[in-house]
């Protein structure tokens, strides 16, 4: 046997998968060729070293992470069958300028800082709450919302923040997920903005969702994504009714908004 | 790591079970994760890149044709998203600029009993990724399939598409390659 021939069976010898005849033949090559039986004992300790290499653990942040990044794709495409359904031919310049958009908006939801976690929404300075009690009339108007609560969705991202607060705590340990259609995943059908409302009124809130078995994930201190069955919209409207909240879209506000649908998600953002 | 389960939940999830997605993240993250590291060797940038390409199983899933063979057709497409990555961040300059010194950059040996012996087990870590890191692509890629990803020649064979006797002829040129490569520390 040639010295390059003998090389060429080393795995197979690693391996112990070598025919006979050409275990018999490597071998006596490898015990007359100390060049050979070198470059085997090189070649053991190779294997042995990249062996002994441990592979690192995933970072905590991985599944949420794919989560966003299907939340914000999904977005993409939504803009786009926009475009497709309003059924004109756009002119380059103008389709560029929609994807330019995308991107920067994409981009920004990338890099919107992360608000620490906390426990629930602080409480509204004084001035809004006599407001309120001085019988000031909610009117809904159109507000704008950040866009870390407008697309800020994770499936099941807060299972994995130890820091949830006992009240999420058990929505996620008591209800399961009402039903999987892949739309609830990329955004929100409603935002809720609620402006004056104080800590108590939260809890009361929430306490009456989860009468109602609707799902809550709190994805910030004061952003909350809730689940609730289409059927229960009328319900949600006169819940949320009592604070002083914005809604968007208008025809969320309508009984038979989402009528195809039959889970909607609401992204309640307390200011 | 029950991998068997792979195709059951591969199934559930194509019925709408979006847990059935994040189970099979979950099961196969470390290894895409590592195997993104492999190529990019930079953490944050092998989570990105691992995201990427579960978003991808997440959008593409339909087109999986048997659900057993879902680990091929995951590192098929892995391996796609990790040369595409790896080709624009060197055309970037990205390893250029990466000093392969960063600890961070992947994989470690098994702990030691000391801090000496421990920092002796983690430089030799460094050497062995360093030697690695320098193999071309090809090599590489065989490299990190069998020897760190511990997957069988029928299931390299079936990822890269070559017949076994190929697979194991080209994993064993790169474990030459790589041993030539650590001649001087063995």
């Amino acid at each position: 046997m040639q010295c390059t021939e003998s090389q060429t069976l080393f795995t197979d010898f690693a391996d112990n998968t070598l025919g006979r005849e050409e275990l018999h033949a490597l071998t006596d090559h490898l015990l007359g060729c100390p060049a050979c039986a070198l470059e085997w004992r090189e070649f053991q300790q190779t294997l042995s070293l990249v062996h002994s290499l441990e592979s690192q653990p995933p970072p905590a942040d991985l599944l949420p992470g794919i989560h966003l990044k299907l939340a914000q794709r999904g977005m993409f495409d939504r803009v786009w069958a926009l475009v497709e359904a309003l059924n004109f031919s756009l002119s380059i310049p103008a389709a560029a300028a929609i994807f330019t958009i995308a991107m920067l908006a994409g981009f920004l939801l990338k890099t919107a800082p992360q608000e620490p976690p906390g426990v629930l929404p602080s409480a509204p300075p004084p001035s809004q709450i006599s407001a309120l009690r001085l019988g000031e009339v909610p009117t809904p108007k159109r507000q704008p919302i950040a866009p870390s609560a407008m697309f800020a969705v994770s499936h099941n991202g807060g299972r994995q923040n130890e820091n949830l607060e006992p009240l999420a705590q058990t929505v996620l340990a008591t209800h399961p997920t009402m039903d999987n259609e892949a739309h609830r995943l990329l955004s929100p059908d409603m935002h809720v903005l609620i402006a004056d409302t104080d800590h108590d009124s939260q809890i009361a809130l929430f306490q009456e969702m989860l009468h109602r078995n609707w799902q809550i994930h709190r994805m910030t201190s004061n952003l909350y994504l809730v689940h609730l069955p289409q059927t229960g919209l009328e319900d949600f409207h006169e819940l949320i009714g009592q604070h002083h909240f914005a809604l968007m879209p208008a025809a969320a506000a309508q009984a038979r908004f989402g009528s195809s649908k039959k889970v909607l998600t609401a992204a309640i953002y307390f200011q | 790591m029950p991998y068997h389960e792979a195709p059951e939940l591969v199934r559930a999830f194509r019925q709408g079970d979006h847990q059935a997605f994040n189970r099979l993240v979950t099961l196969y993250q470390r290894k895409i994760y590592n195997l993104a590291l492999g190529y990019v060797k930079q953490e944050d940038e092998a989570k990105d890149l691992a995201q990427d390409i579960f978003v991808t199983v997440y959008r593409q899933i339909d087109k999986l044709k048997d659900e057993s063979k879902f680990g091929a057709w995951l590192y098929q497409l892995a391996l796609n998203h990790c040369r595409n990555r790896y080709q624009r961040l060197r055309r970037r300059g990205f390893f250029s600029n990466q000093s392969l010194d960063d600890p961070e950059t992947g994989l470690n040996l098994s702990s030691g009993a000391t801090p000496e012996k421990d920092y002796e087990r983690q430089n030799t870590a460094r050497l062995v990724r360093e030697a690695i890191a320098s193999l071309t692509p090809a090599e590489k890629e065989v490299i990190l399939l069998r020897d760190l990803q511990e997957l069988s020649y029928e299931e390299i064979s079936d990822i890269l598409d070559l017949p076994m006797g190929t697979v194991k002829s080209k994993l064993n040129r790169a474990r030459l390659a790589l041993k030539n490569r650590l001649k001087h520390f063995l």
